[in-house]
């Protein structure tokens, strides 16, 4: 993955945010997503970069920067690998 | 029993058809279902799907923008938050129909597609469509809208896999469907003119392969195999009454679209009866919910919460018991069923869905 690149969901996901849950909608059903990955998808917006996006989560979580990118790298490509980002 | 969130409602909106598809899975007696929801009740189904927790709507048919009331259904569902998903064979879709539908927010089609091409197209269609549908999908492709093409597989087209990823490519889809015909409704009347052979379904699952390695994260294609070649049954609507609801057009609720074909179990109305009640306690609903129904084998299964048991309604159109193991799976009592049907060596021509005039 490179890490200057936007992240941007593909056109036909929503991120639907409930008091109790965080779900992506996406054509074929919904995606149940847990704290971390709530986190994650929150931060996708067309405009901040992988690296932006693990800073972010790296002060939010008050977590070592390459333990945040480990997880954060593996979350997008499970989303990427289903078709979830543009 | 306590029932569980239901995820997503399907509203069949109407059975009126302009396509005559042999692989329809619309009951064989679609006629009876005319007395359609006004918008107004359809509007009233929505809000209490919505409440009960419900996220995705899907709106289909029959041909849903048959219906127009369509584009004030769609708005009442994004205005609950809901994801709208329109289910569609596209021959409707001008331009001011799908500005309508966008607009009203829109977050999905899904056009069909007979085959790569349109002579084979058109006959399968029964009529001349083809080209309608291509110019939707370049409609569809202009706006802030996703796409997926889908295209039923059956013995007729099955060989010609590659064409319609190709078909997909040329008009840079990045969302692909192929789904084997499951067998209901019209469907399960031209079973012996639809069934792939294994020849046919094994050469599929090696183009398909093939090109996803090549197009990789460019498109997404689904293959849906039919379970007859698997082993074990699918996991039918994630088990009856888990996440799916359906309401037919005349108002009928349902655990699944085929469920009318399982003529032991109660009927119930969403005209009649609130989403919730028929949701949480209708006898319909709480009839295969969970494992405590199961027969053996199932009862004893590693998988009894992986695949629920198969589908109730191949159970029953196949053994006369919704509550039988799906013959499906190989461990089922009645797998021979499956294995006659499916290696036998009669081939039908297949019955067109009777046409309807469209009103």
């Amino acid at each position: 993955m490179i890490e200057t690149e936007r992240l941007c969901f593909a056109r036909g996901v929503v991120l639907r945010e409930e008091d109790e849950a965080s779900l992506l909608l996406v054509p074929e059903g919904a995606i149940f997503l847990n704290g971390t990955a709530a986190a994650i998808a929150n931060l996708i917006d067309g405009k901040r970069t992988f690296a932006e996006i693990v800073e972010v989560l790296s002060e939010q979580f008050s977590e070592e920067r390459e333990r945040v990118a480990a997880d954060a790298r593996e979350f997008i490509e499970r989303l990427r690998a289903s078709g979830v980002l543009a | 029993m306590n029932a569980p969130r239901p995820l997503s409602l399907l509203c069949e909106l109407t059975y009126r058809c302009n396509l005559q598809c042999p692989y329809c899975y619309n009951p064989l007696d679609y006629h009876a279902y005319r007395d359609e929801l006004t918008e107004d009740e359809w509007k009233r189904v929505v809000r209490e799907a919505a409440e009960l927790g419900v996220v995705q709507l899907h709106l289909s048919g029959g041909e849903p923008t048959l219906r127009r009331d369509l584009a004030g259904i769609v708005r009442e569902a994004s205005t609950s938050r809901m994801y709208v998903n329109l289910i569609t064979q596209g021959t409707f879709l001008d331009e001011t129909a799908l500005d309508g539908l966008v607009d009203a927010g829109l977050a999905h089609v899904q056009i069909s597609i007979q085959a790569p091409e349109e002579e084979l197209a058109d006959r399968i269609a029964g009529t001349r469509v083809h080209q309608r549908k291509l110019e939707a999908i370049e409609r569809v492709l202009q706006r802030n809208v996703a796409l997926t093409i889908n295209c039923v597989l059956h013995r007729v087209n099955h060989d010609r896999i590659a064409d319609v990823i190709a078909f997909a490519e040329r008009y840079g889809v990045r969302r692909l469907e192929l789904a084997n015909v499951q067998f209901y409704g019209w469907a399960y009347r031209n079973r012996l003119a639809l069934m792939p052979t294994r020849a046919q379904v094994e050469r599929g699952m090696q183009v398909v392969e093939d090109a996803r390695r090549r197009l990789g994260d460019r498109m997404q294609i689904t293959y849906v195999l039919p379970d007859y070649f698997e082993e074990y049954p699918k996991p039918c609507m994630l088990g009856w009454g888990n996440a799916f609801i359906t309401v037919a057009p005349d108002g009928r609720t349902l655990p699944c679209p085929a469920a009318a074909a399982i003529t032991t179990l109660p009927r119930v109305n969403v005209r009649d009866v609130p989403l919730r009640e028929i949701w949480e306690d209708s006898q319909l609903f709480n009839a295969y919910r969970g494992t405590g129904w199961m027969p053996e084998p199932c009862r004893m299964c590693d998988r009894r919460e992986i695949d629920f048991g198969g589908c109730r309604c191949q159970a029953f159109l196949l053994t006369g018991d919704a509550g039988a193991t799906d013959p499906a799976c190989r461990l089922s009592p009645d797998h021979d069923l499956v294995v006659a049907w499916r290696d036998g060596r009669d081939v039908l021509p297949f019955a067109p869905r009777i046409v309807e005039k469209a009103h």
